[in-house]
């Protein structure tokens, strides 16, 4: 189990980097995913998978959104950790983190949450629907309202840097 | 035929029934500002690859690497956490949003598609598994209206012997990555539709191996095999040491 879990940690991570929209708090919200995984048992019939994001959403709402880590992060967001410094090359980098963040932080939350399993994670619309209990036809809608409002925030840039 | 985001979203998932799919290729190959949609809405996927993707260049959380410390045959302990592998169709994923993009802009019609195999494989499998089985790579082996050419042989990381091939289809045709599993089943664990050329030569070049170059990078645990130890593989039913 604890194997199966590790193999899941960096997806779950990105996840959760989604969800908080800052790096610290992502490492938190994954600490607690990651305890409450390995403390409870998994219920008999569930998928590993879908079970640890289903749960690791729980905990972001349970206990991280109680504390507006989210606002928080969207006042501070943490834009130095770990990136390159030097001069011009980080600032394009910062201008791109900040249209990607601010894109996301513009979705409604269940839309962010579709758009994060699917185009990040790669799960299936059936895995997306399970996890967040919707039907299937709903992840399908929402994913395609969440791309074509990113894709507006994002296009200038996108096609500059496909080149 | 108006096609929505929701469709084209959905295409770009390979979520949409076979037969839409096939419709959307041809809808997408006669018209450009709907290719140049359906790229837009790839790069939104590749953006936020790239963007979130960032969280693994800083190192794992010690805390977490503590409570996972206990994991059998030591997969993460000290090890940097970059080394976890991915699941191969995450990264053929985003390989694919990418390529999408650049072939709009570089003005080809869409090419490839990325199918990510149900558990349930698909129709005429057991043809398709019989052909890795038993043939040589380089050779094409026709079964009913499908052609199977494998293209080489090597073991996965896994230890598995695992086979790349070429499945041609009188209207379509797809690179295919499959995997002997100890039960002596083949089983597909990457497929890539790409376009169906005039003339095999063509196709060859124009996308030959390339397109699953990524996912064997990932799998594959050491170089091919020649062509005579993987005739003695086949010989010896796949049980060569």
């Amino acid at each position: 189990m604890r194997q199966e879990i590790t193999e899941l940690v960096p997806r779950l991570r990105r996840f959760a980097y989604s969800l908080t929209g800052s790096m610290p708090d992502a490492d938190d919200l994954l600490q607690n995913t990651v305890e409450r995984l390995l403390a409870r048992d998994m219920p008999e019939d569930a998928d590993l998978t879908r079970w640890a994001f289903r749960v690791c959403r729980n905990v972001w709402i349970d206990e991280c959104r109680a504390r507006k880590v989210r606002r928080e992060a969207a006042e501070q967001p943490e834009l130095t950790d770990g990136q390159v410094v030097d001069g011009e090359r980080q600032t394009t980098r910062k201008i791109e983190w900040n249209r990607v963040y601010a894109a996301m932080a513009r979705l409604p939350e269940d839309q962010r949450q579709i758009i994060s399993l699917v185009a990040i994670q790669g799960l299936s619309y059936q895995a997306v629907a399970e996890i967040l209990s919707v039907p299937k036809g709903t992840v399908m809608s929402r994913l395609a309202r969440a791309r074509s409002a990113l894709s507006a925030a994002l296009a200038p840039a996108s096609m500059r840097t496909e080149s | 035929m108006k096609i929505t985001d929701e469709t084209l979203s959905a295409f770009l998932d390979h979520e949409l029934p076979e037969s839409e799919m096939q419709a959307m290729r041809d809808e997408l190959a006669a018209d450009p500002a709907l290719a140049e949609r359906l790229a837009e809405l790839a790069s939104v996927d590749a953006e936020l690859q790239a963007h979130y993707g960032a969280i693994d260049d800083q190192p794992m959380p010690e805390a977490v690497t503590r409570l996972l410390a206990d994991a059998p045959s030591g997969a993460v302990g000290g090890e940097p956490d970059n080394v976890i592998a991915f699941p191969w169709w995450r990264r053929v994923r985003e390989h694919t949003g990418k390529a999408v993009a650049a072939a709009v802009i570089a003005g080809f019609a869409l090419a490839q598609w990325l199918a990510v195999p149900g558990p349930g494989e698909e129709a005429g499998w057991a043809e398709v598994a019989q052909a890795l089985e038993t043939r040589p790579s380089g050779e094409p082996h026709v079964i009913d209206d499908t052609t199977v050419t494998p293209r080489l042989t090597f073991r996965n990381q896994d230890g598995d012997w695992c086979r790349q091939y070429l499945v041609q289809k009188a209207d379509h045709a797809s690179e295919q990555i499959a995997c002997r599993t100890g039960a002596g089943d083949w089983q597909q664990v990457a497929k890539v539709d790409v376009e169906v050329s005039a003339s095999a030569e063509t196709y060859q070049t124009a996308t030959g191996g390339r397109v699953l170059d990524e996912t064997l990078d990932r799998l594959m645990e050491g170089p091919p095999i020649g062509p005579d130890a993987e005739r003695t593989l086949i010989e010896k039913q796949w049980s060569g040491q």
